[in-house]
């Protein structure tokens, strides 16, 4: 979502917001890829991620006449994209799991529901992997801001600045919750002693 | 600087983002406490592994642009069709509920907005944008401004005892504004929470009368709020997590605020004044 220029954005946005439907298309196209990313990255999910960013682009279509632009786009997308993710997490929280339909495809046949596989690969790189693996699936037990922020920051790429603006927040607080995200992330990990080695 | 003020600058150092006499402060409180120097060698090793960390980049489905723009499609067609019932400017405006209470000397009253947009049979949910809480301040009360996508209960507490001041519940899928006023002689400092679904919310309230808070430059930075609250008279927002972090400090009558955001500059703390006509202190 960042690739882009703001004036190559911009000129979507105007003619989107003076009802072009077209522009809106060029919109999605130009930034569905990376919203599906970081949702994914969020949700570790595919049916979830893709529920999240179809949710954010209706959300976008909806507010898009209320877009000033006083921030980039992609990084008011991120912000959308990450309240749909708060906002489905609260959903799941609340009751729902498995869609009852899921084992069913289109012939109303049960199918098997594929379970990713993300073991270490057994070679060279296994521990690195590990590592790697120990660090996603901790962030997975984060509170739902504080991993989106450290996706934002180290995988995504975006500046402070950049989440300050995607989460309405002062540079200065989004420095001091990273902070405790990533304190929070070390306590996580404090568990995995041969990989990590806390004190 | 003690262990859980080291603690707060760990990313700032690791980040090279300190000034030096930080740094020097810092890297002394490393020196001479060695619990706090493994702690610290533990997140460097985390941060390195987050520097290193590659998620997966997943293919987007082939299937999921189409069905982003049929459900706009979809929401299009049955925003039009409710368009003759919201165009009407009193329909749009649904004050569902004013609600002023007295509790120990906090007022609250509350207003809610309806911005749904749906009606009728085959009721959607709301296309508005969820707004985290923003407090501003107007005419002696502070106003806390909020759209959620589902109900939750606003509950306020007093920082320092947890004690419940008040609760109400916030209807989903409007836009609430609550208005919080203290009529103590004295600044009161409230915690507000959003049945988690955002993050809590500390304010300190200038009170009605003048009662000063704690006298000592020293104390937490609930007391450093507390004092801004009476010296300025304007309501202060805490964005520290811990209350209870220790602070210094010296409020003279003639100290502008720009002077007084330098001078926490050494504590480790910041000071601004937001548009939003509240001190913003972390």
């Amino acid at each position: 979502m960042m690739k882009r220029t703001a004036a190559d954005d911009q000129v979507l946005i105007q003619r989107a917001q003076a009802g072009d439907r077209g522009a809106f298309d060029q919109l999605v196209e130009a930034h569905i890829d990376r919203a599906y990313q970081y949702a994914y990255r969020l949700a570790r999910n595919s049916d979830e991620a893709s529920d999240i960013v179809a949710e954010a682009f209706v959300r976008v279509h909806s507010a898009l006449k209320n877009f000033r632009g006083q921030s980039a786009f992609g990084t008011w997308l991120y912000r959308i994209i990450t309240n749909c993710a708060l906002d489905r997490r609260k959903r799941d929280k609340s009751g729902r799991n498995v869609s009852i339909d899921s084992n069913i495809n289109a012939q109303g046949q049960e199918t098997v529901r594929e379970i990713e596989d993300d073991a270490p690969t057994p070679d060279v790189e296994a521990e690195r992997n590990a590592r790697e693996t120990a660090i996603t699936e901790a962030l997975q037990h984060l509170p739902e801001y504080q991993k989106a922020m450290l996706i934002m920051y180290h995988v995504e790429a975006l500046s402070y600045e950049e989440i300050a603006e995607a989460l309405d927040l002062p540079i200065g607080t989004v420095k001091s919750r990273l902070n405790r995200a990533r304190m929070a992330l070390r306590q996580q990990l404090s568990g995995q002693t041969e990989l990590f080695q806390l004190g | 600087m003690n262990r859980n003020k080291a603690r707060d600058f760990f990313s700032d150092h690791y980040e090279g983002l300190l000034d030096p006499g930080l740094s020097q402060a810092f890297e002394s409180a490393l020196a001479s406490d060695p619990d706090l120097r493994a702690d610290y060698d533990a997140f460097r090793e985390v941060m390195q592994d987050l520097e290193g960390l590659q998620m997966e980049t997943p293919e987007t489905p082939a299937f999921l642009k189409e069905r982003i723009l049929s459900r706009i499609d979809q929401e299009a067609k049955t925003a039009a069709a409710s368009r003759g019932w919201f165009s009407m400017p009193w329909a749009r405006w649904s004050l569902a509920g004013v609600a002023a209470a007295s509790v120990f000397g906090l007022l609250l009253s509350s207003q809610f907005r309806d911005v749904t947009g749906a009606t009728g049979a085959g009721i959607l949910p709301s296309q508005a944008d969820e707004m985290s809480p923003r407090l501003s301040w107007r005419s002696g009360k502070v106003v806390v401004n909020l759209l959620s996508r589902q109900d939750l209960e606003f509950r306020a507490v007093y920082s320092s005892s947890g004690e419940t001041v008040l609760t109400r519940t916030i209807r989903g899928g409007v836009r609430n504004s609550i208005e919080l006023e203290n009529d103590q002689p004295g600044p009161a400092a409230v915690t507000i929470t959003f049945s988690d679904r955002f993050d809590p919310v500390t304010v300190v309230l200038p009170g009605a009368g003048d009662e000063a808070p704690v006298r000592p430059p020293v104390g937490t930075v609930l007391d450093l709020a507390r004092a801004l609250a009476f010296r300025y008279g304007i309501p202060v927002e805490v964005g520290l997590s811990n209350l209870n972090q220790r602070a210094e400090w010296t409020l003279k009558d003639g100290d502008a605020l720009e002077a007084v955001g330098q001078s926490l500059r050494g504590e480790g703390l910041s000071l601004e004044r937001r548009a939003s006509g509240l001190l913003f202190l972390n």
